[in-house]
């Protein structure tokens, strides 16, 4: 136990970003930008390649972000004590929903050569009806307003919670209590619909009820992954060193074996069903991944694809699942500290995974590990800008809720 | 406070009186969580096996204070839960993978065509291992958590203790049992009434 009494604030903790924020804000711009010229570089004007490896690194942090808001709602939602010294990092996360909605911009630009519907004909059986929600100018239309729906949720808890800084006001925190039901059910529908329309709709013959939960189990996984390791980043910097501890790791911890569980129960219930039923429109996504029990098409028409639905098998669900499960691993920082990293790059191959084989439906002259190299920098360029934005909603303000009324309940965290 | 009452607060007149009779152990109440901390780490520091504290309400640290190692309750419920597993992909792959010659007919596999799947068709299995390890690492969890708390149990002797009551109201105890190999009447309640006790009691089995 520290010098301080239990339950509170160390005075002579660092809670601000200071020179490390400057440093990281423009180390993540430098990042960011080789990141996404490097994947322009790469796929030689093959736009569609391009698009396919952006949307991959946008996917990706999209989720990251949309997670992190919906942890700042349940955490209102069902009153948390715990985590309220972590919570600004979520709702920093949260706040990055703004700079994603300016990166959408190229995928609107790009996506004649992405989506399958943009080409389709209207008298096709399957596609024709749907182009009545899959069109241009609907499609535009319903991105921005997905986005203006996110930001405003993500702002409106940030500011509240920002001003709770300034007059330690009781009653941010009741009305963002009072409000936070109504939040979620606002954002449990915009949340899926993003899915179905930016990732699903690449193979718009397909369709599964469950894939927006899909997306966002994976995406919870990684928004905990990267929490745990953007607070060990934070505390090796000399930030916050006393009021996170091993309690709020653990915690933690176990959000993310629980996402990691709840991703494979999902990612499983969405396979089987139609693995089962073998109906030829809904088996196609997944012979596209290889990801089949079908041997001539798993083995030798899909290329790599079987491969790499493997890996995600493996990497995403039956490797991490034992090794988070005992609560030593997740209370040994070093150890859980992996396993977030384990779980960052396979929330990446998860994305891959989910966006990349629609490649195939398009003419390309690119290879396997082309396509996936790119996809990559792709992810490097977005998560430069990502970051560089987190750094910056941070700037030179307090990374920690200092006057939240629970702030002396979550010091005290303690795990039985 | 009642003359009675003043009675039971010298423990030594009371444990006196006593002398003799089968005694089970001692109680000591406590006011405050402070106290109750500071004495279970003495009573754990004295050598004590058999013995417990209550309070009216979750106490951080208590677990620390009293010396007690982390539950064994994991490794049972793995163990029932790989059990469980096991049984699972066993049950499935007799009763749809398999057609032994030789065995009554009621009770052997039989091999069905679902959906021109495989006979042996491990996607379709895994609902059903799954649901059977979940039911036995449930079963694992709730037994052994009896088991090892020795629960269900009708009768402990803190419950005839009148003030023990005062255990879910606003006041903290320790019990010590007279089997612990540690237990010496006279020199415990000295330990616990220089630990701060407000009142000791003998508890009848």
């Amino acid at each position: 136990m520290s010098a301080h009494a239990l339950g509170q604030l160390d005075a002579n903790e660092r809670r601000t970003l200071d020179a490390f924020g400057k440093v990281g804000l423009v180390a993540s711009l430098i990042i960011g930008a080789v990141g996404l010229l490097a994947a322009l570089a790469l796929s030689a004007g093959d736009w569609t390649l391009f698009g396919h490896a952006y949307l991959t690194g946008f996917m990706y942090f999209l989720t990251v972000s949309v997670a992190a808001l919906f942890f700042v709602i349940i955490q209102h939602l069902t009153r948390a004590g715990w985590s309220s010294t972590i919570r600004r990092i979520a709702e920093l996360m949260a706040m990055n929903l703004p700079i994603l909605g300016i990166l959408v911009i190229p995928i609107l630009v790009l996506h004649g050569g992405m989506y399958e519907w943009v080409h389709a004909d209207p008298s096709d059986p399957v596609l024709g009806p749907k182009l009545v929600w899959l069109n241009t100018n609907f499609f535009v239309i319903r991105v921005v307003i997905y986005f203006v729906v996110l930001i405003s949720l993500a702002y409106w808890f940030y500011s509240h919670s920002i001003a709770q800084d300034t007059d330690g006001d009781l009653a941010h925190t009741m009305t963002m209590q009072r409000y936070s039901g109504l939040m979620l059910v606002i954002f449990a529908i915009t949340g899926s619909a993003v899915a179905f329309d930016l990732v699903m709709s690449l193979n718009p013959e397909w369709y599964s009820t469950m894939y927006a939960v899909y997306l966002f189990a994976g995406g919870l996984a990684g928004f905990f992954a990267w929490m745990i390791l953007s607070l060990r980043l934070l505390q090796s910097h000399g930030i916050m060193t006393s009021s996170v501890n091993q309690e709020h790791y653990h915690d933690l911890g176990k959000w993310l074996f629980g996402f990691v569980f709840f991703w494979s129960y999902v990612a499983f219930s969405q396979y089987m069903l139609q693995w089962y039923a073998n109906i030829p429109e809904e088996t196609a996504w997944f012979a596209q991944r290889g990801a089949t029990t079908h041997d001539a098409v798993s083995w030798t028409e899909s290329g790599p694809w079987p491969i790499l639905a493997l890996v995600l098998l493996f990497g995403h669900s039956l490797i991490p699942f034992p090794a988070l499960l005992s609560r030593w691993c997740k209370r040994i920082l070093g150890v859980l500290t992996f396993w977030a990293a384990w779980m960052a790059v396979f929330h990446l191959v998860d994305m891959i995974f989910v966006i990349m084989p629609a490649m195939q439906m398009h003419e390309t002259e690119s290879t396997f590990t082309m396509q996936i190299v790119i996809a990559v920098c792709g992810f490097v360029g977005i998560g430069g800008f990502w970051f560089a934005s987190l750094f910056w909603w941070a700037g030179a303000r307090s990374v920690m809720p200092l006057k939240d009324p629970r702030i002396a309940e979550s010091l005290a965290h303690e795990n039985y | 406070m009642s003359e009675d009452h003043r009675a039971i607060q010298d423990p030594q007149t009371h444990l006196d009186a006593a002398e003799g009779a089968t005694s089970w152990g001692v109680l000591a109440e406590f006011d405050d969580v402070e106290t109750l901390l500071s004495a279970a780490e003495q009573v754990r520091d004295a050598g004590f096996r058999r013995w417990e504290a209550y309070s009216p309400f979750p106490v951080h640290g208590l677990d620390a204070a009293m010396g007690h190692q982390y539950t064994k309750l994991p490794w049972i419920v793995l163990a029932c839960g790989l059990t469980g597993m096991l049984s699972g992909i066993l049950l499935t792959w007799y009763t749809n993978a398999t057609s032994f010659e030789g065995i009554p007919y009621a009770l052997r596999g039989y091999l069905f065509h679902i959906s021109g799947k495989p006979f042996w068709s491990f996607p379709a299995f895994i609902p059903p291992i799954f649901e059977l390890t979940i039911l036995f690492s449930a079963f694992g969890a709730f037994f052994g958590m009896l088991a090892m708390n020795r629960l269900p149990m009708f009768y402990h002797p803190v419950l005839k203790n009148l003030r023990f009551r005062r255990a879910t109201q606003d006041k903290f105890f320790i019990g010590i049992e007279a089997a612990d190999p540690a237990f010496d009447s006279s020199k415990t309640v000295d330990l616990l009434r220089s630990a701060g006790a407000t009142a000791i009691e003998e508890l009848e089995p």
